[in-house]
């Protein structure tokens, strides 16, 4: 499917990028990245133009987020409000959703681009927990345009090898990812010790 | 240390894990790096999803001359670019024939380019 999806973005390549990158942020199975790497790739051939293939896959992406996130508020919020009958699980969602608004804003930016399979779950949650709209908006515009001003710079500067790009690029997030992931694991456990040496393990 | 993967072995766990795999992406990229650092795998192999346009770029080729070359229609034509695979649709013959086509236009052009450098560093 991918290299027919390919074929098609010199002739559809905006909407079909925009589509593209819209259908991801809603756990779709569309190749988005693929898809902005050979943008980029045409784009430097001469057969896109830059600014409107950057503003398709941001903007597919921001709508994307917005639909989910909208699911989230009117589907799930009412969902959740049942769950909340049962005291010991209002606790266990106060205490998520407590930990939303502490550290929310960096959640939704870094699942965009870094950790973007977790993207539009968070969409979902943040929508159905009642997470502050404009505070998710803002985030999720940062995040979609690094995402897809990644993707597309990639395409665009290993002109005519995508799959080059994607070996990189998919390293180098790969990279970030574990590395982010093991540091907060590390402090976690390092806190951990502290507690365990302070005084009698409790946990 | 023993005591922790005791009393908290998932969160051990996870942190092994997190690093190996961060390890496993260095090792992937220094590998990847190695790998297209070489010219000779620069040049992406034509594709029927590829225009003109894009194989030129990927071979560092003049778009005009491979469309002269290879008797392949201009963008102009119908106003965008067109794949391979459009072309060879709108002709009624296999993709395959086209890329041969585009590919002996490739040989052609870079055997050219070889000649003029050869005779540009000849005193």
């Amino acid at each position: 499917m991918t290299d027919w999806l390919l074929a098609l973005v010199p002739q559809y390549g905006l909407w079909l990028l925009a589509a593209t990158t819209f259908f991801s942020c809603l756990a779709l199975p569309f190749p988005a990245s693929i898809m902005m790497l050979t943008a980029g790739g045409f784009v430097a051939a001469g057969d896109l133009a830059l600014l409107p293939t950057f503003a398709a896959a941001a903007g597919g992406g921001i709508a994307g987020d917005q639909l989910g996130f909208w699911a989230g508020r009117k589907v799930g919020s009412p969902l959740l409000d049942r769950v909340r009958r049962d005291p010991a699980r209002d606790k266990l969602l106060q205490k998520a959703v407590a930990m939303l608004e502490a550290k929310g804003i960096v959640a939704v930016f870094l699942t965009r681009w870094l950790f973007s399979p977790l993207g539009p779950w968070i969409n979902l949650v943040t929508g159905s927990t009642g997470y502050g709209w404009h505070r998710f908006t803002a985030a999720g515009i940062a995040g979609e345009v690094v995402w897809s001003g990644l993707y597309v710079g990639m395409g665009y500067g290993f002109a005519g090898n995508i799959t080059a790009a994607s070996d990189m690029l998919g390293s180098v997030l790969g990279i970030l990812a574990g590395g982010a992931t093991a540091v907060i694991l590390g402090l976690w456990l390092r806190s951990a010790l502290k507690a365990q040496r302070s005084g009698p393990a409790q946990e | 240390m023993r005591q922790l993967w005791r009393q908290r072995p998932y969160l051990v766990s996870a942190f092994l894990i997190a690093c190996a795999v961060t390890l496993f992406f260095a090792g992937r990229l220094t590998v990847k790096v190695i790998y297209w650092s070489n010219p000779a795998h620069h040049n992406q192999a034509v594709e029927p999803w590829m225009t003109v346009g894009y194989i030129a770029r990927s071979w560092r080729l003049d778009g005009r001359e491979i469309d002269a070359l290879a008797g392949l229609p201009l963008p102009e034509v119908k106003g965008h670019p067109q794949p391979l695979s459009e072309i060879a649709k709108d002709r009624g013959v296999p993709v395959q024939d086209l890329i041969a086509e585009v590919e002996k236009a490739i040989a052609t052009l870079r055997f050219q380019a070889a000649q003029e450098a050869g005779k540009a560093a000849a005193p």
